[in-house]
């Protein structure tokens, strides 16, 4: 079947609103609701999720803007973008030497029965890795 | 006045610190509270006040607050003492640093961040570094640069290295640059091989680079709207972390550090001061007391290990150091060492001269400590008899200080290349100038020595003026 005409979004971080827009299209007898979070495009095809959708999107709509009272000076807030990819880089660098460290801290526990996280200069290192420190909450990335 | 606002709080329009009735409170504008609702039902506030990382608070009554657009009052765990940076040992900064990054971390978990890193939003509270400012918090918005991160290399990353890598006593800088010191004069004041490792190249060289680069230019819209992951937030921080965590500094053993090792007093003098300044202190009823000249803490713990809230306040960073080092390595809750010159106290800084409090501000305490402090202010720093006994008059209710006569091989050393011209240091001008304030209550010799340990209680205003006025 030959998808129906979708307009292009226009770009919502270029708008600067978190949600741009809601567009329906009739395609055959059910109905596509498209709209966009964050820069990402999302598809409902029934009523339920986009129940869901426009739950999410009147609380993201009515949050209120904390005052940001703090310059983060241009220069800074420049560099930031400028150094964005090498930090990833050390954030995935730190996270997989984190794995690296759990993968031999679970062979050394299963051998020794004492694990290297017991250590202090492993405990050091994952504390640094970007996690919780008790492991049970990360950061969705 | 029943309510007054804080003269430190007028940055943040999100909410005000102000004193109710004695108590200090926070109000919440209504413009917050779809972040602080966030942070409370989130998860987060719980969780850093579990981890010892945030001051808890209750929510009070919403009518104290003083202005109508409230969202909330909440009234946070009173804080002891209140300290700044440039009071702070290596570690102590070291310690407000890292704690700053893991609440960072952790708020980046729970979908939020924060929106200032200053160090005046860390205090000490029993011993370990804490956020006392509960809007310090925003809801995350995915892409853009962290607020704060100007403000955490200024406050945190540029003391620190300057304290590791130059001299430890240019923290105080951030006497004279209150919100933290400027990147290129830190980057001025680092030696060539320090500028070469990986963390102060970025975060304080280019840093700083790109700030005069990009002072006089405004950004493109694309750039302002963000294009910075949560991957790369959480990258910074792991950067921060780790640059911090590589920077130490070890206190050499100063003479000061070896004073009680070495001379003054022997092993049964020493133990009879003890004594003497224990019993002294049960005859107060002290519920606060600071140590002037705490050295490394000896005396200090006299106070604190009797439960009482005790700054040992210190000029020689080192002493302070290994102070807060002992402070750790014992768990010590009830002490809290600070470096302070008293010929040049803490001034009162910020805007109007009342953003920071003094070093006299922030007393009077119950009990002042003044132990071997005297000829170092009378003879070393030429101040007048009378007028030390005035200023520790404006800081405590009651004092116990030693009197350190001329024939003291401590007085003796600091006269060895200078003339004497302390004609009136002795006992009796002592005396003579501190009943001008003062009741001399206890009077004890030292064993083994000419110096004399007295407890005196303030007199107070009224008395002094009527009989001055008889």
């Amino acid at each position: 079947m030959k998808r129906p005409y979708l307009p292009p979004a226009p770009d919502p971080r270029r708008s600067g609103l978190f949600i741009r827009l809601l567009q329906r299209q009739k395609n055959g007898r059910r109905r596509v609701v498209r709209g966009w979070i964050g820069g990402k495009a999302y598809h409902f095809v029934d009523k339920s999720k986009l129940v869901v959708f426009l739950c999410i999107t009147l609380s993201v709509a009515l949050t209120t803007e904390a005052h940001a009272y703090l310059d983060p000076g241009i220069g800074t807030y420049t560099f930031q973008i400028l150094i964005a990819g090498v930090m990833v880089g050390v954030y995935t660098l730190g996270r997989w030497r984190n794995r690296l460290l759990g993968f031999f801290s679970k062979r050394f526990a299963d051998s020794d029965g004492k694990s290297i996280s017991d250590q202090g200069e492993t405990t050091e290192v994952s504390n640094m890795s970007g996690f919780d420190s008790d492991g049970k909450r990360e950061p969705r990335v | 006045m029943r309510r007054a606002p804080e003269s430190s709080s007028f940055r943040d329009p999100d909410s005000l610190v102000f004193t109710a009735y004695g108590v200090i409170c926070r109000q919440i504008s209504r413009s917050y509270y779809t972040h602080y609702d966030r942070l409370m039902e989130s998860g987060l506030y719980a969780k850093l006040v579990r981890a010892g990382l945030m001051v808890a608070h209750v929510e009070g009554d919403p009518n104290l607050a003083l202005s109508a657009d409230t969202y909330k009052v909440i009234l946070p765990d009173p804080i002891p003492f209140i300290s700044y940076p440039y009071e702070w040992s290596f570690s102590q900064l070291k310690a407000a640093a890292l704690a700053t990054l893991e609440i960072q971390r952790q708020a980046l978990a729970f979908g939020m961040v924060l929106k200032d890193a200053s160090a005046y939003n860390i205090q000490f509270v029993h011993g370990k570094p804490k956020l006392v400012d509960t809007t310090s918090f925003e809801i995350y918005r995915e892409g853009l640069p962290w607020a704060g991160y100007r403000q955490f290399c200024q406050h945190f990353l540029a003391p620190l290295t300057l304290m590791s890598c130059t001299d430890v006593r240019l923290n105080q800088l951030m006497k004279i640059y209150i919100d933290g010191i400027p990147l290129d004069l830190t980057a001025k004041l680092l030696n060539f091989t320090s500028k070469l490792k990986f963390p102060t190249l970025i975060h304080i060289c280019l840093h700083s680079w790109s700030q005069r680069r990009f002072a006089d230019r405004s950004l493109s819209k694309r750039a302002r709207s963000g294009q910075v992951s949560l991957r790369s937030l959480l990258g910074l921080v792991q950067s921060l972390e780790s640059a911090i965590k590589r920077l130490n500094w070890v206190p050499k053993s100063d003479s000061w550090s070896r004073y009680y090792q070495e001379h003054t007093y022997d092993l049964e003098s020493l133990e009879q001061k003890k004594e003497l300044v224990s019993s002294f202190l049960d005859s107060t009823e002290s519920s606060a007391v600071w140590d002037l000249g705490a050295n490394i803490g000896v005396f200090s713990r006299i106070a604190s290990g009797k439960g009482i809230q005790t700054v040992a306040w210190e000029a020689d960073p080192e002493c302070v150091e290994l102070n807060y080092r002992q402070v750790l390595a014992a768990n010590e809750t009830n002490l809290l060492p600070l470096v302070v010159d008293f010929t040049n106290p803490t001034p009162a800084i910020g805007w109007d001269n009342a953003e920071r409090e003094s070093f006299a501000q922030r007393g009077p305490t119950d009990t002042v400590l003044a132990l071997a402090l005297i000829h170092h202010l009378a003879i070393a720093n030429n101040v007048p008899l009378s007028r030390i006994a005035g200023f520790f008059a404006r800081l405590c209710k009651w004092l116990i200080i030693e009197f350190v006569p001329k024939d003291d091989p401590g007085v003796e050393k600091l006269l060895t290349v200078r003339k004497d011209i302390f004609e009136d240091y002795r006992k009796e001008e002592f005396e003579n100038a501190f009943t001008e304030y003062f009741t001399i209550l206890r009077e004890q010799r030292i064993a083994n020595s000419q110096r004399i340990l007295y407890l005196m209680s303030k007199i107070s205003e009224e008395s002094r003026a009527s009989s001055e006025h008889a």
